[in-house]
């Protein structure tokens, strides 16, 4: 049986959320190994005075101190990553653009930090809202990032300008030469759907032009 | 006579992580390197031998694959464990086809990683 989507689709949509969990998932395995160590060399501390050696209070709290960070920034990504598993609950809905790019941020900078490129954001104080299907929305940036980390080089400046407001808020990619892989990068149905188009800028990088959504969703 | 003391390096990119692992392993009587790239460790490598070597498998830049490559290069005896998120990651096959001796999945237990890394 043909999935409504097509399959196309279906298979891209399935891809991404695939990778952003991946990658997430691995980021939440390495919180864990810290809070592991942590704990472990509390443990050998505790051997080490249950054999005569003094326990240094300051040492202790340094510690503990760590593992809250560490459970903190845990947490951080874990409630992204459910923002994001949330974003396909509705087809279409009003969203503020500002906490969905830096929900986007949040997941990809791994992904960017394997590029040594850090991910930077420039939001406005009132970020604009937009009816739109959210869970697409964060697909067209994370394949306007592909496109974008396949380009530049290693260690380059990427800042994720939030522009405009109204009828058509821009997405601005940007990293400081153009991106040609962009419109490849970017299916055209998905494009249909967001009621968006992509512009280049060869000083400044790749711009995703958002509009109002498109009621429904178009098929191959 | 007394053993000589075992040299372990440590490659992760996590800073915090080698730190602390280190220190524990230090606590435990070994001499240990650390580097939070391939290429550091490569160098480290290049100056002296080590007992065993902890490499995790994901790594910004060079990953733990193209490193451990290079690694077995360099010295083909050099037994080196791979740390990974997840047991059935693509890159443990790579890994274990490369020359790794072992696996550990992430969090690790330090005293059975070095049962498997230079007590075994």
């Amino acid at each position: 049986m043909t999935h409504p989507l097509g399959d196309n689709q279906a298979r891209e949509q399935a891809a991404f959320f695939g990778q952003v969990t991946a990658s997430v998932t691995h980021e939440i395995k390495n919180h864990l190994a810290l809070i592991n160590e942590y704990n472990g060399l509390l443990a050998d501390l505790l051997a080490a005075h249950a054999r005569g050696r003094e326990l240094d209070p300051a040492r202790l709290a340094g510690l503990s101190a760590e593992v809250r960070k560490q459970v903190r920034q845990a947490g951080e990504i874990v409630g992204q990553l459910n923002r994001f598993a949330h974003s396909v609950d509705s087809e279409v809905e009003e969203v503020d653009l500002g906490e969905l790019v830096a929900t986007f941020a949040a997941l990809s900078a791994r992904r960017a930090q394997r590029r040594r490129i850090e991910l930077k954001l420039a939001l406005p104080p009132t970020a604009p809202r937009l009816v739109c299907q959210p869970f697409l929305l964060l697909l067209a940036c994370h394949c306007l990032l592909e496109a974008i980390l396949e380009a530049c080089p290693e260690g380059a400046d990427l800042t994720i300008d939030l522009e405009g407001g109204g009828e058509r808020p821009r997405l601005v990619f940007e990293c400081g030469q153009a991106i040609l892989a962009g419109e490849r990068r970017l299916p055209a149905w998905l494009l249909t759907n967001l009621n968006a188009s992509l512009a280049t800028d060869a000083s400044r990088g790749l711009a995703l032009v958002l509009g109002s959504a498109a009621s429904g969703l178009e098929q191959t | 006579m007394s053993e000589p003391t075992k040299r372990i390096l440590l490659v992760d990119d996590r800073a915090d992580f080698v730190a602390i692992m280190a220190e524990r392993l230090r606590q435990r009587g070994y001499e240990v390197e650390v580097a939070t790239d391939g290429p550091a460790a490569l160098e480290a490598t290049r100056r002296q031998r080590f007992d065993g070597v902890v490499l995790d498998l994901v790594m910004p830049g060079m990953d733990g694959i193209e490193t451990l490559s290079r690694l077995k290069e360099q010295d083909p005896g050099a037994r080196v464990i791979v740390l990974t998120g997840h047991a059935s990651s693509q890159y443990v096959v790579q890994a274990l086809a490369l020359g790794a001796a072992d696996f550990m999945v992430k969090p690790v237990d330090i005293d059975s990683l070095l049962t498997r890394l230079v007590e075994s």
